[in-house]
């Protein structure tokens, strides 16, 4: 068996027996995962929202804005980031640099304009007609608003599947802002990044599986929502 | 029943795209009147609905609503004495009780009298059977019958109906016709249906109006 055999061999053995570094790793990267696609959403979704349900003069240029946004790689974010929270930074006085909060303000600015803007078109493909009838029903504009956000639900949540799809498989923020410390910021992505570079392959193609089956997880969620509701 | 108008109309014209699609000279509709616009697909009815909704601004005219000009104070108030079931209406992702509840929850009306009301019209419009089910479940007969549910109940005293006859089954009629006569000779509801179904309408009302190319031909 050649190198590769035998560390994806090995790689099966340390996620079969729970290797106490992968499941650190792993439980690390669904915390600030989780964490940033739960803030993101609560700020993305009701933005969405309510660029969708407004009209107003340059509705067409933040949407464009947003949607560019979107094309930002990630490397860029978590240095834009690193400027603001290093110790000569605007926020160095929080010496929030390397931790977790940081991994988790980066990836929650790098998910908004994701969420936000997949919010926006799921609420804009609403029936118009909902917002008549809800208007015509005696409905206010917060309660209009609500009750069309509440018909595209389905499409909401899996925005923010999508985000956390999105964050749980990036690199550059948590390198840059987590610093990779093992135990306390290091991510599957970062540990992956690490591991290759050491050559070793083993825990790399280990924890590369998890990320896959995550993926596949989140895939799987996002289609299960969409069909049970379509 | 008084006499007062529900709608005055004056002038009234709107357009789409520059082709003018409505042009009423003048039209009284009166307070407690059943009203019916009838006429071809295409004559303008269901733009007069959207515009006596409150829905749709017109290029140009008034509408005085109770006496007050519509046009220029579309606000939430005025429109809470207005209810329009669309043509082709929508329900609301959630149970018939729920969506017949909507408006009584917008409208800030105590719980209690929200279960009262919601029990005695699913009573009436014979829903009881699927008064939990979601609205998703519910056949096209059922759900125009809970879509008239969800406007009767707020008991408005307008109620504008676009082709209510469309998805009805031959159950269905006999049951909006007795409800919205219900309307209209207990509380003095004020009704107006845009319809093509001139059998439905002549045996609710004498008030028809003919529509064709957006111009009143017979009133």
């Amino acid at each position: 068996m050649n190198d590769l055999g035998l560390a994806f061999k090995e790689a099966i053995r340390l996620i079969f027996t729970a290797d106490p570094e992968i499941t650190t790793i792993v439980w690390a990267s669904l915390r600030f995962s989780l964490c940033s696609t739960v803030i993101a959403s609560l700020i993305g979704i009701p933005a969405g929202v309510a660029l969708a349900s407004s009209q107003f003069r340059f509705k067409k240029l933040v949407e464009d804005i947003l949607n560019t946004t979107l094309a930002i790689p990630t490397v860029v974010i978590g240095l834009f980031a690193y400027t603001l929270l290093f110790s000569q930074g605007p926020l160095g006085r929080f010496q929030l640099l390397f931790s977790p909060a940081a991994i988790i303000i980066g990836q929650t600015v790098l998910i908004v304009p994701l969420i936000a803007s997949l919010a926006c078109s799921a609420v804009s493909l609403v029936n118009p007609v909902v917002r008549e009838t809800a208007l015509t029903l005696g409905a206010g504009s917060f309660r209009t608003t609500t009750t069309i956000a509440a018909e595209a639900h389905a499409a909401l949540l899996v925005a923010c599947i999508t985000g956390f799809g999105r964050v749980i498989g990036e690199v550059g923020i948590s390198l840059i802002l987590g610093g990779n410390i093992l135990g306390y910021t290091r991510t599957i992505t970062t540990a992956i990044s690490l591991q290759t570079s050491r050559g070793e392959f083993a825990l790399g193609l280990a924890l590369g599986i998890v990320l896959i089956c995550a993926a596949f997880i989140v895939n799987i969620m996002a289609r299960r929502i969409g069909r049970r509701h379509s | 029943m008084s006499m007062a108008s529900a709608y005055r109309i004056r002038s009234l014209t709107h357009s789409f795209d520059g082709r003018v699609v409505l042009d009423i000279p003048m039209l009284d509709i009166s307070s407690g009147q059943i009203c019916a616009f009838v006429g071809p697909n295409g004559c303008g009815k269901t733009t007069l609905l959207s515009i006596l909704a409150l829905l749709l601004q017109p290029v140009s005219g008034s509408v005085f609503l109770y006496g007050v000009d519509a046009v220029r104070h579309r606000d939430r108030e005025l429109r809470k004495k207005v209810t329009l079931v669309h043509q082709k209406p929508v329900l609301f992702s959630t149970t018939v009780r729920t969506n017949i509840a909507y408006g009584l929850h917008a409208a800030g009306v105590p719980a209690r009298e929200i279960r009262r009301r919601v029990r005695a019209i699913i009573e009436e419009t014979r829903l009881t059977n699927v008064a939990d089910a979601l609205s998703r479940k519910l056949s096209g007969g059922e759900a125009q019958r809970v879509v008239l549910a969800r406007a009767l109940v707020l008991e408005t005293p307008i109620v504008l109906l676009d082709e209510p006859t469309n998805s009805l089954d031959d159950a269905s009629r006999p049951i909006l016709r007795d409800l919205l006569l219900k309307a209209n000779r207990t509380r003095g509801a004020t009704i107006v249906i845009a319809t093509h179904d001139t059998n439905f309408v002549s045996s609710l009302t004498e008030r028809i109006v003919r529509l064709e190319g957006g111009k009143i031909t017979d009133a």
